[in-house]
């Protein structure tokens, strides 16, 4: 048994001190830095789970996507364009409006201007702008048929710059620079 | 024997009392004190050492499961770039929807506000942004009645009321005009020519496909296939060819 001796009880005093100081200190130390890593952990787990909930709950509803649906996108803004067929469109577009095409050409490849930005949402990644040329001439009727006509197209065809003039036929010489769109 | 009382071997009797030994225990406060101490030390120790040993294994299963979740996070890699992908397809696909311009609607509020005694003659449009369109034209007309007339008209019009004139000059005529419902001019008569500025809020004249659709609150689902021939409807061709009061002007 332990001794009753004041040296003894100095003693043991010591030791108890000793053991706080030297080892139930810093381990309480230590739990509180693992239940703060265990809550950190936790959270982040929540929100790592939450991001794959939401992923497959995305990837889910892409692929609801009725394949109509995905063909008439892929048509508004294709991945690649094919100005081939943006040139075969705007030519049986005139054509069916009754133009006189003059000229027919792919200006140039490139991106949308800084000023072009959204007015909703300012991340919109900005798309690829593929400009053609096309004069003719036409009467007035046929010019705004052609508008109308090119308004209603399956994919966007923006005429960003319009020159129209009065020929003493009364026939108009219409400039138009028309732009559309592709992903890359 | 006398005097020796004490030198029997027959134990005495004694009177029942046995006489106990009085050592005093001294049990101070102190003591309790420091025994309490040293035991709850020892306790706290061995609860403090397993709990710790319970966070540890408990943090370590938190580390497995974050580490398995975000293994399943990188292996979904595909599926995170096809969302991604379909989402970038979209928000440019609405960005340039809801951006489109109408020119015809331009030309019809130009028909519009135009009154009959006056002529464009050139007509230039240009949209530098989406956010910026603008549009100069040259008209001719025969007085400064007609130009005054002409820009109170275009100042009541919806889509054309930031209207500027400039460079109004008077000249004479040379030749007659031979278009139909223009302005009726012969040889020396004058002609009043101005240069009209204006520019346009672009939402104002949104594409025809863009007003349809916020009409019929319906997602605007293009129906030919892809590569198709454009459409080419008939409605389209009626809708915007309606004859107007002064669509000859142009």
């Amino acid at each position: 048994m332990i001794g009753n001796s004041l040296l003894t009880q100095v003693g043991i005093a010591g030791l108890a001190i000793g053991i706080i100081v030297t080892y139930i200190q810093p381990t309480f130390t230590e739990i509180k830095n693992r239940q703060d890593e265990i809550t950190q952990t936790k959270e982040e787990l929540a929100k790592v789970n939450a991001v794959n909930q939401r992923l497959n709950l995305l990837y889910s509803s892409v692929n609801e996507i009725p394949q109509t649906d995905r063909l008439a996108l892929a048509t508004y803004i294709p991945d690649e364009l094919d100005e081939v067929k943006v040139l075969r469109d705007l030519s049986i577009i005139s054509g069916q409006a009754r133009l006189l095409v003059t000229n027919l050409k792919y200006s140039k490849t490139g991106s949308r201007s800084s000023g072009q930005t959204d007015t909703t949402n300012a991340t919109v990644p900005l798309p690829k702008v593929h400009s053609f040329d096309l004069s003719f001439t036409s009467p007035y009727e046929s010019l705004k048929e052609f508008l109308s006509l090119l308004e209603k197209n399956n994919y966007p065809l923006d005429i960003t710059e319009a020159s129209i003039a009065q020929e003493d036929s009364g026939q108009m010489d219409v400039v138009l620079k028309i732009n559309t769109y592709s992903v890359k | 024997m006398p005097g020796s009382r004490d030198t029997s071997f027959i134990p005495k009797h004694t009177t029942g009392k046995t006489e106990k030994s009085k050592i005093p225990r001294q049990l101070f406060l102190g003591t309790i004190l420091v025994r309490v101490l040293f035991f709850s030390v020892m306790i706290a120790t061995a609860g403090v050492f397993f709990y710790e040993r319970k966070l540890s294994q408990e943090l370590a299963v938190e580390i497995g499961s974050f580490r398995d979740a975000t293994k399943s996070f990188e292996a979904d890699e595909e599926k995170l770039q096809t969302v991604l992908a379909m989402d970038k397809k979209l928000a440019q696909a609405s960005d340039r929807f809801y951006n489109g311009i109408s020119v015809a609607s331009i030309l019809k509020a130009i028909e519009v506000s135009t009154i009959a005694t006056t002529r464009i003659e050139n007509l230039d449009i240009s949209r530098e942004s989406d956010l910026e369109l603008a549009l100069e034209a040259k008209i001719l007309t025969d007085s400064f009645d007609s130009v005054l007339f002409q820009r109170s008209i275009l100042e009541q019009s919806e889509t054309l009321k930031s209207v500027e004139l400039e460079d109004v000059s008077i000249s004479i005529a040379s030749q007659p005009s031979g278009t139909p419902g223009a302005i009726v001019r012969s040889s020396g008569s004058k002609e009043v020519s101005f240069s009209m500025l204006v520019d346009l809020d672009p939402t104002s004249v949104p594409a025809l496909t863009t007003a349809q659709s916020d009409e019929s609150d319906e997602i605007l689902i293009p129906v030919a296939p892809v590569n198709s021939e454009p459409v080419a409807s008939e409605e389209a061709s009626t809708e915007v060819t309606e004859p107007e009061a002064n669509q000859n002007n142009i």
